[in-house]
């Protein structure tokens, strides 16, 4: 066995073996972003991860291989790994690992480790060469810091005309890590703690359902998920916090949309000094000439409904060109303006009036 | 019309030729010749490519199986049934496989390796070029 992996490994590497390689069944599959990006202001960090310093050992930078296999005529296994080009060289984490049973030919349950669709492209947010940007808009895909749960899904598909609508219920738990905003920093420091430091959480349970329309030029869909969540330094127990979303991506002659829209709402207990309200959205169009699509980005970033002195506020307008140069490889380019509200840090350590942050990525897929 | 203008024609007729000589010939979609489906349309077979449909539009059980990226059959498919460029297909599988949702249907090599897996497999689909049609397999659609 490890043979014939080396063997399938290997042939991928040199470009033999063209999509999938297959051995005695097991499929290997995998994706590759590496990147570079520098922000124009210097004193200050963004999203934890971005400084004046360009960096390639960024947030960005990953590696993931999925492997799959037939078990038998119903069940499948699969498991995808991840290597992350931040921290130290021993942290690959396993993002997917679960096993697929297909009870009818329209519907799928999976139990496992799975990443869940908070928002519409949470489950290939890895993925990079998948969407245009360099990375998802973050005023709305950080609004969820927990991705994946170790429970049970269930895909079931229907058709609507044309059209195939996904629902999708999903149940499970899992734990997290949040970082400490640039507006609670100073609420925080009570507790011996800074802006960016890590916050780790446990979500016992985590339930929420994702309807998608897919039709011929796009994908519609809206998704709800609550999570009860744990704290014990910060006096939270079993309290809630809901996502509530809705998304819609067309890809029409040669015209790309993205459209997503997110509202997380949490009780007005202690869990509202970790997560407070928030609202995010963002508009990305496109238009694709053969391999270059140039796009641009609208986003932004507000208070809940219960207005917090805690809750980010910014937009930013990001400006970027997708370029698939060859089958399987994308370049990406981006300038990214990000302007917080004043007196608010955004998603930056510190209060700022504006910075624009300059990347570059390479974005596989094998 | 001069000289030029003549040679101009037909080197370009001749880069026409072995480009798209090919790429207009027939394709036909195969199946087991005990295959008792009636009425596939273009679209079905699109869906089940696509792993939209698992079965045939009266409920059978299908298996279909792609050829390698290199071939004229599997270029033709893609822009006459998949109505998608290969950037495109990569992106749509990208999505779908690596949220675990489905795997695309394997590459299984040239028109020859198709008709022969078709020809041995009851749930088969594929297609190849016309000319390669026997009694092994049976027709379903014809791709002009």
């Amino acid at each position: 066995m490890k043979k014939v992996l080396l063997g399938s490994l290997m042939g991928a590497a040199l470009g033999m073996t063209a999509g999938a390689a297959h051995a005695e069944g097991v499929s290997i599959n995998g994706f590759l972003t590496t990147s570079v990006a520098r922000l124009g202001k210097s004193d200050v960090t963004y999203l934890n991860a971005f400084t004046d310093q360009p960096r390639f050992d960024n947030t960005d930078s990953r590696l993931g291989l999925q492997f799959s296999g037939e078990i038998n005529e119903w069940m499948s296994a699969t498991a995808q790994l991840i290597a992350r080009g931040r921290g130290g060289n021993e942290n690959i984490i396993t993002d997917w690992a679960f096993v697929s049973i297909a009870a009818h030919d329209d519907l799928q349950i999976r139990t496992g480790k799975l990443k869940f669709p908070t928002f519409l492209i949470s489950d290939y947010y890895e993925v990079g060469y998948a969407y245009p940007w360099i990375r998802p808009p973050q005023e709305l895909y950080s609004l969820n810091p927990i991705t994946t749960l170790v429970g049970v899904d269930a895909l079931y598909t229907v058709p609507v005309g044309q059209a195939n609508l996904l629902l999708q219920p999903f149940v499970g738990s899992n734990r997290g890590t949040a970082y400490v905003s640039g507006m609670q920093a100073p609420a925080f420091s009570g507790f011996g703690l800074t802006a960016g430091d890590a916050i780790n959480f446990d979500a016992p349970v985590l339930v929420g359902l994702n309807a998608a329309l897919n039709f011929d030029i796009g994908t519609l869909r809206a998704g709800y998920l609550q999570a009860e969540v744990d704290q014990a330094a910060f006096g939270i127990l079993g309290e809630k916090a809901d996502f509530a979303s809705i998304g819609l991506t067309i890809d029409w002659r040669n015209v790309v949309l993205y459209a997503e829209y997110a509202d997380r709402n949490v009780e007005k207990t202690a869990i509202a000094n970790a997560f407070p309200d928030q609202q995010g959205a963002y508009v990305t169009l496109g238009y694709r000439f053969g391999r270059l699509l140039p796009h641009v980005t609208y986003a932004t970033m507000d208070e809940g409904k219960d207005a917090s002195p805690l809750a980010l506020k910014q937009t930013s307008t990001t400006v970027g060109l997708r370029y698939e140069f060859l089958n399987g490889a994308a370049l990406k380019f981006e300038y990214q303006m990000i302007e917080p509200e004043k007196n608010n840090t955004g998603m930056f350590d510190t209060v700022i009036e504006d910075a624009a942050l300059y990347g570059v990525s390479l974005d596989v897929i094998f | 019309m001069n000289i030029q203008m003549k040679m101009a024609w037909a080197g370009l007729l001749l880069v026409a030729s072995s480009a798209f000589g090919v790429a207009q010939a027939e394709l036909a979609i195969i199946a087991h010749p005990s295959q008792k489906v009636v009425g596939v349309s273009q679209d079905n077979v699109s869906d089940i490519y696509l792993g939209r449909s698992k079965t045939f539009p009266n409920g059978a059980a299908v298996e279909a199986v792609d050829q390698d990226s290199g071939t004229a059959s599997y270029q033709q498919f893609l822009a006459k049934v998949l109505k998608m460029d290969a950037a495109a297909l990569k992106s749509y599988w990208a999505k779908r496989i690596f949220s675990g949702k489905a795997k695309p249907p394997k590459g299984l090599g040239d028109d020859e390796a198709v008709k022969k897996w078709v020809a041995a497999n009851p749930n088969g689909l594929g297609y190849v070029q016309g000319k390669f049609v026997d009694s092994s397999v049976k027709v379903l659609l014809i791709i002009p």
